[in-house]
């Protein structure tokens, strides 16, 4: 009956035939099982579907459904204590995980790395692999001009600018449990057009942004300015060019660019700060008259058009949410502002004649009383190729410190910690319109994680400046003075994390690394919070001195140095720490 | 030779359905099976369904067979394409509103068949029935007996309880 059109053909019919009777075999594999098939073999009912559908369908369910179903007879607990994508599932959802992007890696071993991660962030300290592959550099008179800021994009790297070397040297710790730290050297000299003042990479896009310093001609002005701005500046203001350029290849343009410059909008800017990418977007604030005001803004690197931009009067610090929303601050505020800064639409008005229009927001409350300090940089967790698993993005969160005056029992104002998950911020922007005000016990007790120390946070506030959210988990330096060991706390707002840890077979192990007066939970004044989550302490290996420890997508890297320049300081929300004394070493745990 | 871009489909119980080119291609068992007949006026047999069922799944082959376009439209809100996936869209619903019976079949002919968008559609029906019922709930809903001693449930029971701990 078939006709066969080339001897190619065959093969594919060969496929097909090979298929029918797989078919076939799983129709005759159905186990007669339930007393209702007694209408005859074809009666179709849930147990009887083929076992790889039954698996794609417990897959979309949560864990606690999964669990329910294993109950229910022992078909299904069959499947699920043995098959291997409900396996992986959940220990996907424990781990606050995604499946990686489509790859050549079996889900066997998916699976198997997926246990060597679990294993690992569960044991304490001993069971960390410290990566291959980071640098770790001696104090010396050669490195006091290094410069050392991290960049958030789909993930976290580090960036370390060698003024005299003329280089600039890029970090970013493995993505996966295999790979070796990634290293990028980028000759300074690439950019002569002035001094370099700030650096960003995005890996998965290839994407290196150099920020310089430069008066430029008004030729390149004209030819790199967005279509819809109209504005002129006079040639003799300086402006920050930003550089879009590949990183394997930073001496051409990004391929995905149109324009390889992009200006900076208001002229005679001071200093860019808190830059974040994902995806298309591209986002800073700079400031201008002796830090008197701050822009932020958004751009389009892509298409080289700028998206959004506002003006504040304070200090400001802000984190982009998606790409459609940012959350920004000022210091001193009592509140948050979520902002729309989707394309087209707003960019008009944006930049009309007075070059700047504070766009409508949402405004979200902080406790009465309480100032905002500021909202910490976050990386958008954005996998790249060939990774077996990822850190879930819609479990990413928002940290914002602030001073809670309302807890002063003495002179001191202490400093709050605020952890507010991506879907709380989603939840909100699906029912609240812009101009609206969303009182803090209408969203924050409840769908946020407080995190308070009483007492001894005069050095937690420091380390809360300086520690950075990946995906669920933020990683915290602790202090060393007084009762409180140094250290590391990870605080884990995924809620099956939350969960699996109360689990009484794991208890054990969970805790190995917790010495037995230090109440975790009550140290950070979390015990009755809503929010469920987990913190699990790191021993005694944390930072050396006070450094930076930023939460990454298989575990957290910290960054010691003796003495970082800005230390007195983090109110001011350096993000580029000029270090004093030397970079000392980045270390991954 | 009759219409180039219809073809007929034959189910086990000898239904006949003529059938756009465009349409039957969202299978990639028969898309696979067009490619090796070329041009032909012979009509395909489908083993395994029914006439009833191959109605159900003809219905959401039309329905969908412009998805492949609309989903390169530009991501406006938000950017979590697996949330959003989650979602089971009103048509597929009402779709699916049939006897469980039926509602099996199809999934099963949409495997068969490898109809992806359908099987997903299918399962994430059926995980909706199931979010958030008791053991009893789930099987009272699809007339499953409970095969396990009370000892054996309640260990079980013990073991899992740290998920249901919301």
């Amino acid at each position: 009956m078939l006709r066969l059109k080339s001897p190619m053909s065959r093969v594919f019919s060969s496929t097909i035939l090979r298929r029918f009777l797989h078919m076939r075999r799983s129709f005759a594999a159905v186990p007669v099982q339930t007393p209702l098939s007694v209408t005859g073999p074809a009666r179709l009912s849930l147990c009887s579907l083929p076992s790889e559908i039954l698996a794609c369908i417990l897959c979309l369910c949560e864990i606690a459904d999964i669990f329910s179903c294993s109950i229910v007879c022992r078909s299904f607990e069959y499947l699920v204590r043995t098959n291997i994508y409900i396996r992986y599932k959940i220990m996907l959802d424990v781990n606050g995980m995604v499946d990686g992007p489509p790859s050549h890696i079996p889900i066997s071993e998916r699976l198997q790395q997926l246990k060597i991660y679990t294993f690992q962030s569960r044991n304490g300290p001993d069971a960390f692999i410290r990566a291959q592959g980071l640098p770790y550099w001696r104090i010396s008179p050669e490195n006091k001009d290094w410069k050392l800021s991290l960049s958030f994009s789909g993930s976290t790297s580090y960036i370390v600018t060698k003024p005299r070397l003329g280089l600039v040297e890029i970090i970013s710790p493995a993505s996966d449990l295999q790979s070796a730290t990634s290293h990028w050297v980028v000759p300074l000299k690439l950019f002569p057009q002035g001094t370099v003042s700030a650096v960003s990479v995005d890996i998965v896009q290839d994407l290196l942004l150099v920020f310089q310093e430069g008066t430029d001609s008004s030729s390149v002005l004209r030819c790199s300015m967005p279509a819809n701005i109209s504005m002129t500046i006079a040639s003799s203001h300086r402006q920050i060019l930003v550089h879009a350029r590949s990183l394997r290849k930073p001496d051409v343009g990004h391929p995905s660019a149109m324009l390889s410059v992009l200006h900076t909008l208001a002229p005679n800017p001071e200093r860019v700060e808190g830059i974040q990418i994902h995806k298309e977007r591209a986002a800073w604030s700079l400031s201008y008259d002796r830090g008197q005001s701050h822009d932020i803004e958004v751009w389009d690197w892509r298409s080289g058009v700028l998206v959004w931009r506002s003006r504040f009067h304070a200090q400001v610090s802000f984190a982009l949410l998606d790409d459609s929303y940012i959350v920004a601050g000022c210091r001193g505020w009592n509140e948050l502002r979520l902002y729309h800064v989707a394309a087209a639409a707003t960019s008009t008005n944006a930049t009309s004649t007075a070059g700047v229009t504070r766009d409508q927001s949402i405004r979200l409350r902080l406790p009465a009383g309480s100032k905002l300090e500021r909202i910490q940089e976050s990386s958008i967790p954005n996998a790249p190729p060939n990774v077996p698993f990822w850190p879930n993005p819609s479990l990413r969160m928002i940290a914002v410190s602030f001073d809670d005056i309302t807890a002063t029992s003495s002179k001191k104002q202490y400093r709050a910690g605020l952890l507010i998950p991506y879907e709380t911020l989603r939840s909100i922007l699906a029912v609240r319109t812009s101009g609206a005000h969303v009182h803090w016990d209408a969203w924050g007790p409840r769908n946020s994680l407080l995190l308070h120390v009483p007492s001894l946070l005069h050095h937690l506030d420091r380390n809360f400046a300086h520690s950075h959210a990946f995906g669920s988990r933020l990683a915290v330096s602790l202090s060393r003075h007084g009762w409180v060991p140094g250290g590391i706390a990870v605080i884990d707002i995924n809620p099956y994390a939350a969960r699996y840890s109360r689990n009484p077979h794991l208890r054990r192990t969970w805790q190995a690394g917790l010495p037995r007066y230090l109440d975790m939970k009550r140290y950070f004044g979390t015990d009755s919070a809503a929010l469920p989550h987990v913190i699990h302490y790191v021993g005694e290996h944390g930072v050396h001195g006070n450094g930076i420890v930023a939460a990454d997508p298989y575990g957290f890297t910290t960054v010691s140095a003796m003495t970082l320049a800005h230390f007195g300081h983090p109110s001011k929300g350096i993000k580029s720490y000029s270090v004093h004394t030397a970079v000392e070493g980045i270390r991954r745990y | 030779m009759g219409d180039s871009n219809r073809l007929t489909l034959v189910a086990s119980d000898g239904g006949k359905f003529v059938v756009d080119k465009e349409v039957v291609q969202m299978s990639v068992l028969l898309k696979n099976m067009i490619e090796d007949l070329g041009e032909t006026d012979e009509s395909i047999p489908i083993p395994n369904v029914t006439s009833p069922v191959l109605t159900k799944v003809i219905e959401f082959c039309e329905n969908h067979r412009t998805d492949a376009a609309r989903t390169d439209g530009p991501n406006v809100d938000g950017d979590d394409a697996r949330m959003r996936t989650a979602v089971v869209s009103d048509w597929d619903r009402q779709f699916f509103d049939v006897d469980q019976d039926l509602m099996f079949e199809i999934i099963v002919a949409a495997n068969y068949l490898d109809i992806k968008s359908l099987v997903d559609v299918g399962c994430k029906v059926v995980a909706d029935m199931i979010k958030g019922k008791s053991p009893q709930e789930i099987r009272d809903l699809f007339d499953i007996v409970n095969d396990f001693s009370p000892e054996e449930e309640a260990a079980l029971r013990k073991e899992n309880e740290w998920a249901n701990d919301r």
